[in-house]
């Protein structure tokens, strides 16, 4: 089908309107600070003067940006690929008909309506040092107490393990609602020609809901590698910059007076986004066609 | 019709979660609830906001004149009580975009000048309670040019290393007096199966500035070059050996086993229980923040310098004060000198610091106390007391970015050297956003 006799060209226009004025001239002016020297006490705009690529030289050569740069590639990977597979095991499981599976949909959902500071705060006292829950357990079995925040290992671990835990309900209820809509003849006939149960999953049901796991995926990884809350109310980026991510690495530079170089930070973030946008998007192309 | 009824049931919890949960933002509660003690007051007053660490703001003293002032005028304090570990980060971003408090409490230090004190608040220098300010406070509340930057306000302590003197005379221990007899004292501390000293890494930052006042306060020189950008920690012998002596000290097991993750709210647990026998901390400490009806009180707690390779003799800090500072450009700026001027009245800064243990920050206080601590260990205080000089004077100095690289060496990601790269590199950054001379 021509998708152009369809949708008129002018019915772009509004939405490309609406995306100019709303995003790309803020966020356009947001960026060129980057390329100033605007900071605490350079705060209003006579004062702040153009210095051409002086803080993206200097942010590039900052020796928290590849530690920043590798977490934020750690916590978007790990918890795309765990929450998906979760997400997608729990919705396999819950669209069986099993005893309390209402009840549990409820359950596995909570944790996505929490605020991430909640959450946050909840895993900080699981892995708390002194008397966090892990700790008390390892205790039970005569281990010695881990500095769970202390190292920058376990520390993206504890995050991690967090964002993973707070995300999968919802993952579950997208992977659900896919399964949901694949109609029962589909999955009858499949059978009716000798398939197994696994089969039927993994030639019928997943090549159906392909486009809903691509949503789940793209979601878990914008907002992994936005993931800012968690780890700044779990660690603030420490022990020393070990678990910071570039969310907590802009904030920190705006903290510190040095807001240029927070926007660069936030310049070459939204650079490697872009990149990974395209990158994505020509593998999901991909990845939908083969299934 | 029973699943549907626990569905319904699980619903309900979730929502009752959540109200639950959105009770009170953890930055406005001690406004809300200084809102409902004020009830005694007309209630036809102004509300003005105060700004400032949740820790500092909730010490007695300001507690107590905060509730004075609002049952004495009718008038409101909004509270926004900021967690102490983020403070600046926070602080300096809610400045950035415009939101600023009508009075900001904060220490008169290098962190300050990123929060452009020239176009946001008032020079106070004409205000009565001046001249009622000791030479010290006054000194400590002064800009370069002699300003007046807001009223000190809080407990003038002297900071040291405290030992639990109870539990020395237990193991047989003295306090040390030479950087080599306050190894060894560690090295008994950790063999009797203490912690030698309470560092508790996440989030408490100023005890290497203990370290770092002697290096710039003795040679007065060193502090000039590194303020205009001649030369670098890396230049200065005294700034690594510091270093080095502190990563000894975490690898020989000095700090304790979980110094890395302990922070301000272990402290006093650790002393308290006899775990570590030292602290680096104020006396003021033990009167507002140490938690009584452990095994041990302040009672067994004594005086000696602070120790960590850069002075032999040890070091004390002077008293450091928080400044409560008038937003020159709010719209209620009046009712803002008035709670100042109510704080900065002797009967009302008497009653505020009725038994609190600081110096007298005013020529008219005299309900304060002296802690028996500093005044046992006087002679030692007075030989050995400097100035606050590392925060306050190096240009781009931070707490929080020296506590990073100093734990980055800590956990094994960079050595002596790499450690003291990363304090340049952020103080210069610093430096330079500042607009300071030569960087």
């Amino acid at each position: 089908m021509n998708r152009d006799k369809v949708y008129p060209k002018y019915m772009v226009f509004v939405p490309l309107i609406i995306f100019i004025i709303f995003f790309l001239i803020p966020s356009t002016i947001g960026y060129l600070y980057a390329f100033t020297d605007w900071s605490a006490t350079r705060s209003s705009f006579d004062a702040i003067s153009f210095v051409g690529l002086k803080n993206l030289g200097e942010m590039i050569q900052n020796s928290k940006i590849p530690t920043a740069l590798v977490n934020t590639f750690i916590y978007a990977i790990v918890k795309t690929v765990i929450v998906t597979v979760l997400g997608l095991v729990l919705a396999y499981i819950l669209n069986r008909k099993i005893r309390s599976r209402n009840a549990l949909r409820v359950v596995y959902f909570i944790p996505a309506v929490l605020s991430p500071l909640v959450v946050g705060l909840i895993f900080s006292a699981v892995f708390q040092t002194r008397g966090g829950t892990v700790n008390q357990i390892m205790d039970l079995f005569g281990q010695a107490p881990v500095q769970w925040f202390g190292s920058r290992w376990t520390g993206v671990f504890a995050i991690s393990f967090a964002e993973v835990w707070r995300n999968v309900g919802y993952a579950m209820v997208i992977s659900l609602a896919g399964m949901q809509s694949v109609s029962s003849d589909y999955l009858e006939a499949a059978r009716i020609d000798g398939a197994s149960e696994k089969q039927v999953y993994f030639n019928v049901t997943l090549p159906l809901i392909a486009p809903t796991v691509s949503v789940n995926i793209l979601f878990s990884l914008i907002y992994g590698l936005k993931m800012f809350d968690l780890i700044y109310v779990m660690t603030n980026g420490g022990p020393g910059s070990s678990t910071e991510s570039f969310g907590t690495l802009m904030m920190n530079e705006m903290g510190a007076g040095r807001y240029a170089a927070s926007v660069s930070v936030n310049l070459i973030f939204t650079i490697i986004l872009i990149g990974i946008a395209i990158l994505y998007k020509k593998l999901s192309e991909r990845w939908e066609r083969a299934i | 019709m029973k699943k549907r009824l626990l569905t319904m049931l699980l619903a309900g919890i979730v929502v009752l979660t959540m109200f639950g949960c959105g009770s009170k933002s953890p930055t406005q509660q001690s406004g809300d609830d200084s809102a409902d003690d004020s009830a005694a007051g007309s209630g036809s007053g102004e509300t003005i906001t105060l700004m400032g660490n949740a820790a500092d703001l909730a010490k007695p003293y300001m507690t107590g004149i905060i509730e004075a002032y609002e049952k004495s005028s009718g008038n409101k304090l909004d509270i926004v009580a900021i967690e102490q570990a983020n403070f600046d980060t926070i602080a300096t971003s809610k400045f950035a975009t415009g939101d600023i408090p009508d009075v900001f409490m904060h220490f008169n230090n290098s962190s300050l000048s990123n929060y452009n004190v020239a176009d946001n608040f008032m020079y106070m220098n004409d205000q009565e309670w001046v001249s009622d300010l000791t030479e010290g406070s006054k000194a400590y509340s002064q800009d370069s040019e002699g300003n007046i930057l807001g009223l000190p306000y809080w407990e003038s302590s002297v900071s040291g290393c405290f030992y639990n003197k109870t539990l020395f005379d237990e193991l047989g221990l003295k306090p040390a007096t030479s950087q080599a007899e306050f190894d060894e004292l560690c090295q008994k501390l950790t063999d009797a199966g203490h912690t030698a000293i309470c560092w508790p890494a996440n989030g408490c930052n100023w005890m290497y500035q203990f370290g770092l006042d002697p290096v710039f306060a003795d040679k007065p020189e060193l502090l000039e070059q590194i303020n205009s950008n001649k030369i670098k920690y890396a230049d200065i012998p005294e700034v690594a050996d510091m270093l080095e002596w502190l990563g000894n000290a975490a690898e020989k097991g000095w700090f304790g086993p979980s110094y890395l993750t302990d922070g301000w709210d272990d402290m006093s647990t650790i002393m308290g229980t006899g775990e570590a026998g030292m602290i680096l901390i104020w006396d003021t400490w033990f009167y507002t923040d140490f938690d009584e009806g452990m095994d041990y009180t302040k009672e067994d707690f004594a005086l000696m310098p602070v120790f960590m390779n850069t002075a032999d003799k040890g070091t004390y800090e002077g008293g450091n004060l928080n400044m409560l500072m008038a937003n020159k450009n709010s719209d209620k700026l009046e009712t803002v000198l008035d709670f100042i001027n109510f704080c900065a009245t002797p009967e009302n800064y008497n009653n505020a610091f009725k038994d609190i243990a600081t110096v007298s920050v005013f020529n008219g206080q005299n309900t304060n106390i002296q802690s028996t601590m500093v005044t046992d260990a006087m002679d030692s205080v007075n030989e050995n007391q400097r100035t606050s000089t590392a925060e306050p004077k190096i240009i781009g100095y931070t707490q929080n970015e020296t506590g990073s690289a100093i734990t980055e060496m800590f956990i094994g990601n960079v050595d002596v050297k790499g450690a003291i790269d990363l304090m340049d590199e952020a103080r210069i950054a610093s430096a330079t956003a500042l607009g300071a001379e030569g960087f």
